[in-house]
């Protein structure tokens, strides 16, 4: 079985004057089929800039530096970005991006915009086109007549979960989700992310990556966690066993951060909790293993050395100095 | 109580308004020359009397005839009743120069040649302004915009008769255009070919100085229109979810064009004020000379009915842009429904 | 303990239209008091009326019906003039959501900390002015020297909200209204924004009132909780009530749709 995607020491960088922003950098990530990934970290970790990677949307200064990207079994790094993109956008990956609130073009009623963008990909007509999305729309529980409004005229919840139908209509191998629930009330996102979950069941979709910064979302439907930390993999595995006992420090410290009402959370937030300073400039981040400025089990080898990605068990990797030998 | 169609409720509100704007507009007119102290108006009615009479029987009967008619001995509120009523028949009163033909038959003999020069240039200037404006958003800081930019500018900040008078003085120095009037003078006006050969030989000249420096003004705000859309999340996606390069355009076309509809609308509007000093550069036969003409007479009769025609069209201009918004912009239909 | 905030049948009723005018009930007679040193919160989703009552209790909307007192003086009636409002404003002050916009982008920090000393009504020199900007900047847990030059773009949003809350430790306000002061704030760096909210309350015994739609935080750093709904508040308890004893329906919907960490509801 082989993987919807996969990434060899993958880089992309922003080229600023200044500088050049590692966003990516280096980063292994295989994502196989019937998979629900969840890729977390703080706000400026590179997992947006991930995302847009693997829908290879490069706009400058996102500049593609070094790496592999094997898309279905095709490395899509070898062939000129402009041809790749028409070949997988919306079919093989399909992106929602971060702020999708207005994401549709206001002035196009819904089932307008439908039309104009799958008629670019297959060269159907408008009205089969609209039939479609009319059953999709049936499918995953919307009503089908959003899709004679206009987009303001909808509410965030059904915007969010019209773009969820919208980029899987032609059932791609990963749809790529950064922050769909974020900008919602709590019980809008429970159903947004029902309709995510509904939509990956009903084989819509193949594989989902989910981008976030809020990890009690994520683990509702992920079945593997990737924590980013300053444009690098620091772990790897499987949600239960990740979220019950975190490797890395900086995973440990997420998850002592989530403030939920729940019994366990509420013993240990007593004692500690939060990470001391902020995520690096990756402009210049630090020598060797870039979280040791901020980790409490920092060694000596930590500052001068990059610790390489190792599986520590069946399915788990972590990038720590305190796993790999040395 | 039945609910109204929001959009029904919005036209009925801007026509009020609209309407209302235009009484209190032609009040203003109305008074000015009446009110201001020294009675401009009432002065040159008693200087026509001095010139068309040489016998006092004569000045009698001359005078009756002009009070009747301009009723300047009755109260004000009298005159500006009648002044109303004439209003509400399409009557804007009799020309003091012209005396006595009437506002309605001098307007109606200038205005169309104005009409015939400005409306196309408007549109054409708008078309192709926009259009320009347009590509050099989307190629930013590339070569097409780097020329693009200044060349607007430039077209945008000289005025259309400084313009002109480059053009007139390429007229007379290459003689390949005729540099005044809007036919020859030995021409009479009429549907044959030659005439309107003629004419176009003419029309050229002022026709360029109006299209050209107002399509900087088009192409510099939809380019600015245009950018701001373009960073727009809207757009972002239209990328990332793999629209076509073309149809992404027609959009940007779609959403800029809005604001840029309400402006051709108003600047339609102000059409019919001419633009004057363009028109007395090339010695164009429109309202425009008309109006200077009547400035320089003092004619506050054809003044004040070429402004009552004149707010009138800008105030009706005005409603159909908002109309015209209205119906393009679906938020905006909503949004004044709601208020 | 007394009651440092006491609110009667507070209401909020906008109209909208010329002709045919449409009512919105944003808040909805709601009544609760507040003691000093407690830390409560108001906690429901967008559109239930919660950042509007906070508004009317610091003054910036004035409120349809209804009364607030505070410290026994009712805000909107017994106030008056510049040095009224001083004197409120000095004792009740806000921290918001939004980092961001809350700042001038053209002035320093300096200049945003030494603003609020017009709130003071004695009058002080410069260096003891400096020297209190300082030590409340410490307190927050920031480095004056590496802050008090730079503009607030120049700031990460979560040294943007200490940079607030320093603000805070300068005033020195009996009452906090706190509104979703961590929403725009990664996980990781929302426990110790909170805790400088405790530590306020600890060193200075600062009143706090947050306003939040996160029920976790809400249930972390609160001696009570109110829920509201439409207008009004639906409930009202400790954090371990309303958590496992939920009696209204909307709070236990609300709680139900909350995702919890070590347990998922589809698998």
């Amino acid at each position: 079985m082989g993987y919807v995607v996969e990434t060899i020491d993958l880089r992309a960088y922003y080229m600023l004057r200044r500088g050049s922003v590692k966003a990516v950098d280096g980063v292994n990530l295989k994502i196989g089929e019937r998979e629900i990934v969840g890729v977390v970290g703080e706000s400026g970790c590179g997992k947006s800039t991930l995302s847009r990677v693997l829908a290879l949307d490069f706009i400058p200064p996102l500049k593609l530096v070094g790496g592999k990207i094997i898309i279905d079994g095709e490395d899509v790094t070898s062939i000129p970005i402009s041809e790749a993109r028409k070949r997988i956008a919306g079919t093989k990956i399909s992106l929602i991006p971060q702020s999708a609130m207005n994401a549709i073009i206001p002035v196009t009623r819904v089932k307008d915009y439908i039309a104009d963008v799958v008629k670019e990909k297959t060269g159907l007509p408008r009205e089969k086109i609209v039939d479609m999305a009319r059953k999709r729309f049936e499918e995953i529980g919307l009503p089908p007549i959003a899709l004679d409004m206009y987009p303001f005229e909808l509410s965030g919840g059904m915007r969010q979960r019209v773009l969820i139908a919208l980029a899987t209509l032609l059932n791609p191998s990963l749809l790529i989700a950064d922050e769909p629930t974020s900008a919602l009330d709590v019980s809008t996102q429970k159903m947004v992310l029902t309709t995510l979950y509904n939509v990956f069941k009903m084989g819509l979709t193949k594989s989902i990556m989910f981008i976030t910064h809020d990890i009690a979302t994520v683990r509702q439907i992920a079945t593997r966690i990737v924590v980013m930390y300053a444009g690098k993999i620091v772990e790897d595995g499987p949600t239960e066993d990740l979220i019950h006992n975190p490797f890395h420090p900086y995973s440990k410290a997420l998850m002592f951060s989530i403030l939920t009402p729940e019994p366990e959370v509420r013993k240990r937030v007593e004692q500690t909790g939060g990470i001391a300073g902020e995520p690096p400039s990756l402009i210049n981040p630090p020598p060797g293993c870039r979280f040791h400025p901020r980790c409490p089990y920092a060694m000596d080898v930590c500052r001068r050395e990059e610790p390489p990605m190792i599986e520590v068990e069946k399915g788990r990797f972590v990038a720590c100095w305190l796993y790999a030998k040395k | 109580m039945p609910k109204i169609n929001p959009f029904i409720v919005f036209i009925l509100k801007r026509l009020g308004i609209m309407v209302l704007s235009f009484f209190v507009a032609s009040t203003i007119m109305f008074l000015l020359p009446r009110i201001i102290p020294g009675n401009p108006l009432a002065v040159k009615v008693y200087q026509i009397l001095q010139q068309s009479a040489s016998n006092p029987e004569m000045i009698k009967s001359v005078e009756k005839m002009l009070m009747d008619y301009f009723k300047l001995d009755r109260p004000l509120y009298e005159q500006y009743f009648d002044f109303l009523i004439n209003l509400l028949h399409g009557d804007l009163g009799k020309s003091i120069t012209y005396f006595p033909r009437t506002v309605n038959e001098i307007v109606a003999m200038y205005l169309p040649w104005t009409l015939a020069l400005l409306v196309p240039a408007i549109i054409a200037s708008w078309i192709v302004g926009n259009y320009v404006g347009v590509i050099a958003a989307m190629n930013r800081g590339k070569a097409v915009d780097k020329v693009l930019l200044p060349l607007l500018a430039a077209l945008q900040g000289t005025p259309a008769y400084v313009f002109g008078m480059y053009l007139v003085l390429l007229a007379v120095a290459t003689k390949w255009f005729p540099a005044s009037g809007a036919y020859s003078p030995t021409a009479i006006p009429s549907l044959s070919w030659s005439f309107i050969v003629d004419y176009l030989h003419h029309y050229i000249l002022p026709f360029l100085s109006i299209f050209l420096t107002s399509l900087g003004g088009w192409g510099l705000s939809m380019r600015n229109i245009a950018i701001q859309e373009l960073s727009m999340d809207y757009m972002d996606y239209a990328r990332v979810i793999g629209i076509s390069p073309r149809k992404t355009q027609s959009y940007l076309f779609r959403l800029s064009a809005l604001p840029q509809i309400v402006g051709l609308a108003i600047v339609l509007g102000w059409s019919v004020a001419g633009s004057i000093i363009t028109e007395i550069i090339f010695a164009y036969p429109g309202i425009g000379t008309a109006l200077w003409s009547a400035i320089q007479a003092q004619d506050y009769m054809l003044i004040q009915g070429y402004f009552v025609i004149l707010i009138g069209t800008i105030l009706l201009a005005n409603f159909i842009s908002e109309i015209i918004f209205a119906v393009v912009d679906p938020r905006v239909r909503y949004a004044y429904a709601g208020e | 303990m007394s009651t440092i905030l006491e609110v009667k049948n507070l209401a909020k009723i906008y109209e909208i239209g010329y002709i045919r005018k449409r009512q919105i009930v944003a808040v909805d007679k709601v009544s609760f008091s507040v003691k000093k040193g407690e830390i409560i919160s108001l906690v429901g989703e967008s559109g239930s009326g919660k950042t509007t009552t906070a508004r009317m209790i610091l003054r910036l909307i004035k409120p349809t019906s209804g009364v607030i007192k505070f410290m026994g003086r009712d805000i909107w009636r017994d106030l008056r003039g510049g040095s009224d409002l001083r004197w409120y404003w000095r004792n009740v002050n806000g921290v918001f959501q939004d980092p961001f916009s809350s700042f001038n982008p053209t002035h320093r920090i300096r200049d945003f900390m030494y603003r609020a000393f017009n709130l003071f009504n004695e009058k002080l020199d410069r260096d003891t002015k400096e020297r209190l900007v300082r030590e409340a900047l410490q307190m927050v847990g920031l480095i004056p020297d590496e802050v008090l030059n730079r503009r607030p773009f120049e700031l990460s949003g979560g040294m943007r909200q200490r940079v607030m809350i320093a603000r805070i430790f300068l005033i020195r306000p009996m009452l906090v209204i706190a509104d979703e002061p961590t929403s725009m704030i990664d996980a990781t760096l929302r426990l110790g924004i909170l805790r400088l909210f405790s530590k306020l309350r600890e060193e200075i015994g600062t009143t706090i009132m947050f306003i939040t739609h996160d029920m976790g935080l809400a249930y972390y750093i609160s001696d009570r909780i109110m829920v509201m709904y439409r207008g009004k508040i639906i409930e009202e308890g400790t954090p371990d009530e309303i958590v496992n004893n939920p009696k209204h329906e909307y709070t236990r919907n609300l709680l139900d749709s909350i995702p919890k960490l070590y347990t998922s509801w589809f698998k």
